[in-house]
């Protein structure tokens, strides 16, 4: 058998206590607890499968989205040092969920700079701009529904030429940003393109013409033939 | 949700749960998750305890029927009391202690004295035995003493139910892999039924992550060497569940043979019909993903997750498949790419994902799909509407499309018709000129008939089929995965709506009546929109 782990030293009156609670019970019906129990005063604790966790982690979450939601509110009128200290002391390793929107608001406090010098880039278009800025902060659910009516309200709009040079601009000058909502900007570059399709030009897929073989060898031989009589 | 009645635990964990008295797993595990999403351990631990003990009383009386322990078979009036040696039906329903418990013995004496007093009796009742067990971790450096000692209890009382829950628990706790080894074969020496399966269950489960497979199969035939009496229903059930740990690294001679047992004795259980489904779907996803291991680091972490479910125990495995949920909604572009092509279907991958998420999505309260909410269902509607309106404009096929289509058809009629009198134009007199034109017609009878639907059609169809593929995957696939992180939609809730909006509307035509068969096929879009409720 293997060595023993240590067990901790404790006191007659933890012992009395130990075994007091561990007697009282009914093995049949409270087996678990006993040996939960058992775990605890042997030191064992941290290997048993329902350990109570005396921080309360659904309110830790419901603090994080919290602290999370005023962040994002005060992203644009804070410094990038302050918000990275801000979102370092969130600690939302455990909840993977919120991990990535304080991972997204991370890169964007290294690109916060970037962002706000498009303001006054002579390309910008300023509702591509402000939705641009709003869908960055904003959580999944509702960037999702932003950017669906940006994309609605662009294909019944006539600045499409003036967006799209934005968006040239943007993935030319500012890769890091294009990279942030990539798809996207595709989704809006791609809504030009539809429209000149209509226009009677054809979508940019490459052109292919795959014909059954017995008609490519007819042809061959109508060829052939037609030369030798020619050369005749 | 309404407050369960906790007086009704330990004792009647059926009603508890609120079951109809014939009821089966799924039935239990969904009620079971309907209660821990609201009792989860990390906020009540006590509740989450008893639910949980609860639960797996119920699912071992389901699974392994008397061999189990199960409160249910047991009076509410039975306790366990030092005079308990003889079998619990025997048991008086107020019993008189003859002897004096544990504690009424340690307020005359020491630990160590009651533990001397009570290793030297001759005669030990069950619960003796589990006195000197506690005590033993007191008086002793010596942890392995417990167990020593319930073992002990149950050689003597082999149908204790309280040593028998008590050893039950205990393997159920993480141990290091040599000692776990040493005491599955101890025990398997003691109790030599089959309720070796029931007890040592979750050891070997664990045993599966910790050492080589190889080990794992000699340690399992070596303990089941030394039992005597095997019924083939504790050994069916045992295996149903060790198969679903064990099919990822088990060899495919040990694992056929298990799932051949249980195939050949299922019919006369009847029990294990979902189980043997299960195993079924797990072994065809295991063969479908060898093809595709390594080669694809998005199916790769799906396997970990999946592996990770059923290997690890609850908690840990819904945490691993809820981390997974994440990444793959992180990089949706990734995993769009994944699965680009038509044959990227995975059918048995997304039928096993897809049971897991329902799974762990049921016990940690996360909601799948839009519901049944009507302003939301309204929401839904209306945003896929508008989508399918916004890029219906993306099928609008070119007049090369026309072109070639012509091409194909005339260009074959044209030169099954010429043909004949091209080739023999030298000798076109009168009679050869009638062979000439018979040739040209029967060549038109058997183009219309054969060449032009068996060569030239096929040929189209598939150069469409291409077009609108690439044209879904321009376009579409973004916008859906908008529209699943707008709404919470699922691609299943998707489909049939979808589909009655492309029957009833004029507007979509022609190419659009695809979409529902491209979305169906498409992998990726089920995966994602299978992961996106897991961000909220």
């Amino acid at each position: 058998m293997q060595k023993n782990r240590k067990a901790p030293e404790r006191s007659s009156e933890q012992k009395t206590a130990y075994l007091k609670k561990v007697f009282s019970l009914n093995p049949v019906y409270d087996a678990a607890k006993m040996v939960e129990l058992r775990s605890v005063y042997c030191g064992l604790s941290a290997e048993t499968p329902t350990s109570t966790n005396p921080v309360d982690l659904d309110e830790r979450k419901r603090r994080i989205k919290k602290r999370l939601e005023s962040i994002r509110a005060s992203f644009w009128n804070s410094t990038a040092p302050q918000l990275r200290k801000e979102l370092d002391a969130l600690h939302a390793r455990d909840f993977p969920e919120l991990k990535i929107g304080v991972d997204r608001l991370k890169t964007l406090t290294l690109y916060r700079e970037d962002i706000q010098a498009l303001a006054k880039h002579p390309l910008k278009e300023i509702n591509l701009y402000n939705t641009f800025r709003r869908v960055v902060m904003l959580p999944p659910r509702k960037a999702a529904a932003v950017k669906q009516k940006y994309l609605r309200d662009l294909a019944h709009s006539d600045v499409k030429s003036k967006v799209e040079k934005m968006v040239k601009m943007i993935q030319k000058e500012y890769p890091q940003l294009y990279e942030i909502e990539s798809s996207w900007f595709q989704q809006i570059s791609r809504i030009k393109s539809r429209r000149v399709a209509e226009s009677g030009s054809t979508n940019s897929d490459g052109f292919e013409f795959p014909i059954p073989g017995w008609m490519i060898g007819i042809v061959v031989v109508m060829i052939i033939r037609f030369l030798m009589m020619a050369l005749r | 949700m309404n407050e369960p009645n906790w007086n009704l635990l330990p004792s009647q964990p059926r009603e508890f749960f609120g079951l109809p008295n014939e009821f089966d797993r799924k039935t239990l595990k969904r009620a079971y998750n309907k209660l821990i999403r609201v009792y989860k351990p990390e906020k009540f631990p006590n509740e989450f305890q008893r639910i949980r003990a609860a639960f797996e009383q119920l699912e071992n009386a389901l699974r392994y029927g008397n061999v189990a322990v199960s409160a249910q078979e047991l009076t509410a009036e039975y306790a366990w009391r030092p005079d308990a040696s003889i079998a619990p039906k025997e048991i008086d329903k107020s019993p008189k202690p003859t002897k004096l418990s544990a504690l009424q013995l340690l307020e005359k004496g020491s630990p160590a004295q009651v533990y001397q007093h009570l290793s030297k009796q001759k005669q030990k009742s069950p619960y003796d035995f589990f006195a000197l067990a506690t005590l033993a971790d007191l008086v002793t450096q010596d942890q392995n003493l417990y167990f020593k000692w319930i073992l002990t209890g149950i050689k003597e009382h082999a149908n204790d139910p309280g040593l028998i829950a008590l050893l039950y628990e205990f393997f159920k706790r993480e141990r290091p892999a040599k000692l776990l080894t040493s005491m599955l074969m101890t025990t398997s020496k003691i109790v030599t039924n089959d309720r070796f399966y029931f007890i040592t269950e979750k050891a070997w489960l664990r045993l599966l992550t910790q050492i080589p497979f190889s080990d794992f199969k000699r340690l399992l035939a070596q303990c089941e060497s030394n039992l005597k009496i095997i019924r083939n229903d504790s050994q069916m059930v045992f295996y149903a569940e060790i198969l679903k740990a064990a099919v990822w690294n088990a060899d495919d001679e040990w694992f056929s043979q298990r799932l051949g047992f249980l195939n050949q004795n299922a019919a006369r259980s009847g029990r294990l019909d979902y189980e043997l489904e299960v195993l079924d779907v797990l072994n065809d996803y295991q063969k479908e993903y060898a093809a595709s291991k390594g080669k694809c680091a998005i199916r790769d972490r799906i396997f970990e997750s999946i592996k990770a479910y059923f290997q690890l125990e609850e908690a840990k495995g819904d945490a691993k498949v809820i981390e997974c949920q994440n990444e793959l909604v992180n990089d949706a572009h990734g995993l769009l790419s994944a699965f680009e092509k038509v044959t990227d279907t995975d059918p048995y991958m997304i039928s096993v994902w897809s049971m897991i998420n329902d799974d762990v999505a049921q016990r940690n309260g996360i909601r799948l799909g839009v519901g049944e909410s009507p302003k939301r269902e309204k929401s839904f509607r209306t945003q896929l509407f508008r989508l399918l309106q916004d890029l219906n404009e993306t099928w609008q096929f070119g007049g090369k499309d026309f072109f070639f289509y012509l091409v194909l058809l005339f260009g074959s009629y044209f030169l099954v018709l010429v043909a004949p009198f091209f080739f023999l134009y030298n000798w076109l007199n009168g009679a050869i000129f009638l062979v000439a034109l018979l040739l040209a017609v029967i060549g038109l009878v058997l183009n219309h008939f054969l060449l032009y639907p068996k060569t030239v059609l096929p040929i189209f169809q598939r150069y469409m089929a291409r077009r609108v593929q690439r044209i879904y995957q321009r376009d579409w696939r973004d916008r859906f995965i908008q529209l699943f992180d707008a709404t919470g939609a699922t691609t299943n809730e998707l489909l049939p709506v979808m589909a009655r909006f492309l029957d009833n509307e004029d507007r979509f035509g022609g190419a659009i009546t695809w979409l529902a068969d491209l979305v169906y096929q498409d992998a990726g879009l089920k995966l994602y929109s299978m992961a996106a409720p897991f961000r909220r």
